[in-house]
């Protein structure tokens, strides 16, 4: 007993020692410039890059880590009227970076694009009413999407919007984002944000190694290497899909039956085991498992047997071309891989580094509410699909039905980080949270005696 | 030809020979050798070849023996036998085959199939067949590749780190960087070519350098090659119409560990240099020859002045001399056979004169003597009836005047008779001496020849005589150029002595013909015939083989013909009659032109 009571004490003793230390760790310090590398590509003319929507820019409502709709520049919103009726109530004392107020009149011009025709959008007194012809029940999870931030346009022409950073300024691919004060939430402990986008793989881990990015991407075929090598990884869930999408266009790839065997023939488990060092998960579906649910419903394994049938019933079939991105390090080997898979069948596959008849496309995650992201995930490989279907499911089995674009492997999303990154957070879908970060300070060098 | 053509000819002919087969000689000679030479580049080439594949196998084996011996290999190996999962390496070849210089590497399990391929990263999972030997020296192998296939040499190690172990194989590509790495003399350059199914494809021909344009052109060298058992096949390939442009090629079979025929190498030589150096001789050859030519025939010119000349001279004097130029003299300066020889036509020339003149002199003694022994014989006869007559009339004159009148009256009558037979012999002489000049006009033979057949028609039939009978056989000829009146005399004595040699009656055949220049007579009779030695001497002036003929109907007869630049022969046996012959010319003064009448 007593033996026990002295350790106590001592454990006691050396805790109240540490104490004063943990929270000069722990505790958040403001001030200082993170520099994150990403290898986004965004446009010279996009004035509100993905890359930034919930950093810059801000939607009416955002999905959290559980796929929950949670309020974000809206506070409340109803439906009515079989969801052909929607109000969003706004938040109150918002202003955009320009010191403009956020309020029902701005959401109403920034909605009210052409693109968006179909839609009435009028403004209540503190809320956004929305009206359709037909019912509409997915609204509240589109408008999470970045496609439908809030923007204000300046007087000189630039897009601000409410996020906790402000864009300072932009040379070329480089972002410089400084913290807007006025954030409704409470201004971010950094002072500044240099993303660096358009950034290579071999570029990232140049930045990285001479420590001139605190946060980089790694790839997901360096990942396991990256964890051999004991390196700080933040790694979201497989939340970036690798799609083999075919251009119905082309000769050849008008039969579906070609399509299919294509998809039929590959192994995509050698894809996931070897090039992606086991990362993520084989893709099945569009959307991964894990958000959908459904995804194991889908097949995945190569049916040589089958594949080969089919292309035999296609009959003769020119050489067609399977382009990937030559700034993708493994984009090659994929594209390669997948050809020999073909061969096997008896089909020429020729890997070009540029786009072809069929091309390899990253998709990440747009959204984390499935019926979003699978909206939009279609949208983007050019499948059409019904925007009011009550269920998912038929929606992506008849979409994976054409072999249009075929799901290969879902991926993770992972940042190697420097030690004095702190409180990194990420969506699930691996989408950057600068918004708690604060860095340490940077360790004094060493002064020799 | 002359002699002076033909020694110019041959000449010539023996010199371009010489130099023809001089060049020729010279130009296979050359060409053995260029090929032999060549040969050796060749074979040297081969072996240079040799030894640098050689240490080109010893390069790749030493890297993979690295490789397989390597801490990064061990840890693979250990890791792989450990956890079973090979997905970590799958980029270690490309990583590796950078560090080693080397084309190819594959890490492969022991069940064959690739932990990881530098050449062909995207087929990690496949399954390679695994080699036998696992220490032996490099190896030839086609690897199949993304786009297509290449060959290389090889080496194969193992490594057994756990239970199982892992095979390291690699090597370096047999491409155009490897030919250019061969050093070759100028002139001389080596392809690959890869053999695959079907036939010669230019798409599986390695060339340093720069595409090969009109690679078919190999096409039947490889196909040889390959159906020739592995065994080295040598040709020639002609990339143009210029046979400059050729080149001689040896196919050195490349086969692999399994044996079978994976490529070949095409060393190539060009032919420039022999073709322009035959060119180069051939070009000296016709010079020379020309110039040899040109030479031949100014020594032929030369010689033929020194050679020919002479012998042209003695020929002209010969002809001269056979002209009747009797004096004809050949002045050659000269101490050899030529000189000798124009001495000796010059002597030859001086003894036929001193032996003609003399013949001459000799012969005019004869045909004195053999006149004065016809005149003593022909004057003999006479004069002994006169000298019997005149003594008869002296003895008489002691007779009665009756007597005497009558033995006057006989001797006065026989001496008249004798002293005439004199006058007849005298004009017959006298006649031969005095023979006239042909006066010429156009004249038909056979119409004189039938003329003389009516004159002597009587003497034919004459009573108490067997009779003769004339035949004519006259074809149609010419009328020619004679004089009418000598020609009847000379077919007169003809037929008369035709006549006197049938005593006991025949037929005197009279023939006719045309002759390309001339026109024949014959005439025939079937009488006593001659001896060759009467026909060798009929027409001999004086001589006659009748009791009672001067001997000059003959002569004169030949001497008719003569003056008629024609010829008279005659062609008998005895007891089978005679045949006289007489051409004579159509036209007498281009027989005049010509030799003179001759005798056979």
């Amino acid at each position: 007993m007593k033996r026990t009571a002295c350790r106590l004490l001592a454990i006691s003793s050396a805790a109240l020692w540490l104490v004063p230390a943990a929270p000069a760790r722990t505790r958040p310090r403001y001030g200082d410039t993170v520099r994150a590398d990403t290898q986004i590509v965004v446009m010279s003319g996009d004035t509100t890059p993905d890359a930034l929507v919930g950093t810059v820019f801000e939607t009416l409502v955002t999905v959290d880590d559980s796929g929950n709709l949670q309020p974000s520049l809206a506070t409340t919103w109803i439906s009515s009227n079989n969801a052909t009726r929607w109000e969003f109530t706004l938040r109150s004392g918002v202003t955009f970076h320009d010191s403009t107020p956020f309020n029902p009149a701005a959401v109403v011009r920034c909605l009210s694009k052409p693109s968006n025709s179909g839609w009435r959008v009028r403004a209540g007194n503190d809320s956004v009413i929305f009206e359709f012809d037909n019912p509409q029940p997915n609204l509240s999870t589109l408008l999470s999407l970045p496609q439908y931030a809030i923007t204000s346009l300046t007087a000189d022409g630039n897009r601000v919007g409410t996020g906790p950073f402000e864009l300072d300024h932009r040379n070329g691919p480089q972002f410089v984002l400084k913290a807007f004060d006025n954030y409704w939430a409470g201004r971010p402990f950094l002072d500044s944000v240099e993303l660096l986008t358009s950034r290579s793989a071999h570029d990232q881990t140049s930045d990285f190694s001479l420590d001139r990015a605190d946060a980089v991407e790694v790839a997901p075929d360096q990942l396991r290497r990256s964890q051999q090598d004991h390196l700080r990884l933040a790694i979201s869930r497989p939340s970036e899909t690798l799609f083999l999408i075919a251009d119905p266009a082309k000769a050849g790839l008008q039969d579906p039956k070609l399509r299919q065997a294509i998809a039929l023939a590959i192994d995509r488990a050698a894809l996931h085991n070897v090039i992606f060092q086991h990362q993520g998960d084989i893709a099945a579906g569009v959307l991964p498992n894990w958000l959908d649910g459904y995804e194991f419903l889908f097949n995945s394994a190569p049916d040589l047997a089958r594949a080969r049938q089919l292309r035999m019933e296609v009959g003769q079939v020119t050489t067609l071309t399977i382009g990937y991105d030559p700034h993708d390090p493994a984009g090659r080997l994929i594209a390669e891989r997948i050809a020999l898979n073909a061969r096997d069948i008896g089909l020429t596959l020729q890997a070009v580094p540029a786009s072809g008849d069929l091309r390899l496309r990253y998709l990440d995650l747009p959204s984390l509410d499935p019926t979003a992201a699978l909206y939009k995930l279609l949208d983007q490989v050019d499948i059409a699909s019904p925007m009011n279907a009550a269920s998912t499911y038929p929606v992506e089995r008849d979409a994976l039905a054409t072999y249009l674009a075929i799901p290969l492997v879902h991926l993770p999303r992972a940042v190697a980080l420097k030690d004095r990154v702190r409180n990194w957070t990420s969506s699930p879908g691996g989408d950057w949270h600068f918004d708690n970060l604060w860095l340490a300070p940077r360790p004094h060098p060493e002064v020799r005696p | 030809m002359s002699l002076r053509r033909r020694l110019l000819a041959a000449l010539s002919l023996m010199i371009v020979a010489t130099v023809v087969a001089i060049g020729w000689i010279i130009t296979v000679r050359t060409k053995q050798v260029f090929e032999a030479a060549d040969a050796a580049r060749t074979d040297a080439l081969v072996r240079q070849f040799r030894q640098e594949f050689q240490r080109r196998g010893d390069d790749v084996a030493h890297s993979i023996d690295a490789i397989a011996q390597s801490e990064s290999t061990a840890r693979m190996a250990l890791d792989i036998s450990q956890s079973g999962d090979a997905s970590t390496y799958v980029t270690d070849a490309s990583s590796q085959v950078k560090m080693h210089q080397l084309d190819f590497l594959e890490f492969l399990k022991t069940d064959g199939s690739i932990i990881s391929s530098a050449q062909w990263p995207a087929r990690f999972g496949y399954k390679e067949q695994l080699p036998t030997d696992v220490t032996g020296p490099a190896f030839l192998k086609r690897e199949e590749l993304p786009d297509g296939s290449a060959l290389g040499l090889f080496a194969v190690r193992s490594i057994k780190v756990g239970d199982q172990p892992l095979y390291v194989i690699g090597g370096q590509r047999l491409d155009r960087d490897f030919l250019a790495s061969i050093s070759l003399p100028v002139g001389m350059r080596a392809f690959l070519y890869r053999y695959q199914d079907g036939g010669f494809n230019a798409q599986n021909l390695i060339v340093p350098g720069d595409v090969l344009g009109r690679a078919d052109k190999l096409a039947p060298i490889v196909q040889a090659a390959q159906q020739n058992g592995g065994q080295e096949v040598r040709g020639i390939v002609h990339w143009t119409d210029d046979l400059a442009d050729g080149e001689s090629f040896h196919a050195i079979p490349l086969k692999g560990e399994d044996g079978n025929l994976i490529g070949v190498l095409l060393v190539g030589s060009a032919r420039r240099g022999l073709v322009e150096l035959i060119h180069h001789i051939r070009a000296v050859a016709l010079t020379v020859g020309g110039i040899g030519i040109l030479a031949a025939i100014l020594v032929s010119i030369w010689l033929s002045g020194r050679v020919t000349r002479p012998v042209e001279e003695l020929a002209h004097a010969a002809s001269s001399v056979a002209a009747g130029n009797w004096d004809t003299h050949v002045d050659i300066p000269k101490t050899d056979e030529l000189g000798q020889l124009a001495e000796a036509f010059n002597q030859m020339t001086r003894e036929i004169i001193e032996h003609r003149e003399r013949l001459v002199q000799s012969e005019r003694v004869a045909a004195w003597r053999e006149l004065a022994r016809r005149l003593a014989h022909e004057l003999k006869n006479p004069l002994f009836p006169l000298q019997i007559t005149v003594e008869n009339l002296l003895r008489s004159r002691h007779l009665p005047p009756a007597e005497f009148e009558e033995i006057f009256k006989e001797s006065t009558t026989t001496l008249l008779a004798e002293i005439a037979n004199l006058k007849t012999i005298i004009g017959r002489f006298s006649d031969f001496s005095k023979m006239p000049q042909p006066q010429l006009q156009r004249v038909q033979i056979n119409d004189l020849l039938k003329r003389i057949v009516t004159l002597h028609e009587p003497q034919f039939t004459a009573p108490g005589k067997p009779p003769i009978k004339a035949k004519l056989d006259l074809l149609d000829i010419p009328a020619i150029d004679a004089d009418p009146d000598l020609l009847h005399r000379v077919f007169s004595n003809l037929v008369l002595n035709a006549m006197d040699a049938m005593p006991e009656g025949g037929t005197i055949t009279l023939r006719t013909r045309e002759l390309e220049n001339a026109v024949q007579i014959e005439i025939a009779d079937c009488g006593t015939g001659l001896t060759p030695e009467e026909c060798a001497r009929l027409f001999t002036p004086y001589y006659t083989s009748k009791q009672h003929g001067t001997g000059l109907g003959l002569a004169i007869v030949q001497s008719v013909i003569s003056d008629h630049r024609g010829s008279i022969a005659v062609e008998s046996e005895p007891g089978k009659g005679a045949m006289f012959r007489i051409e004579l010319p159509k036209h007498l003064e281009s027989a005049l032109r010509a030799e003179p009448a001759r005798v056979e």
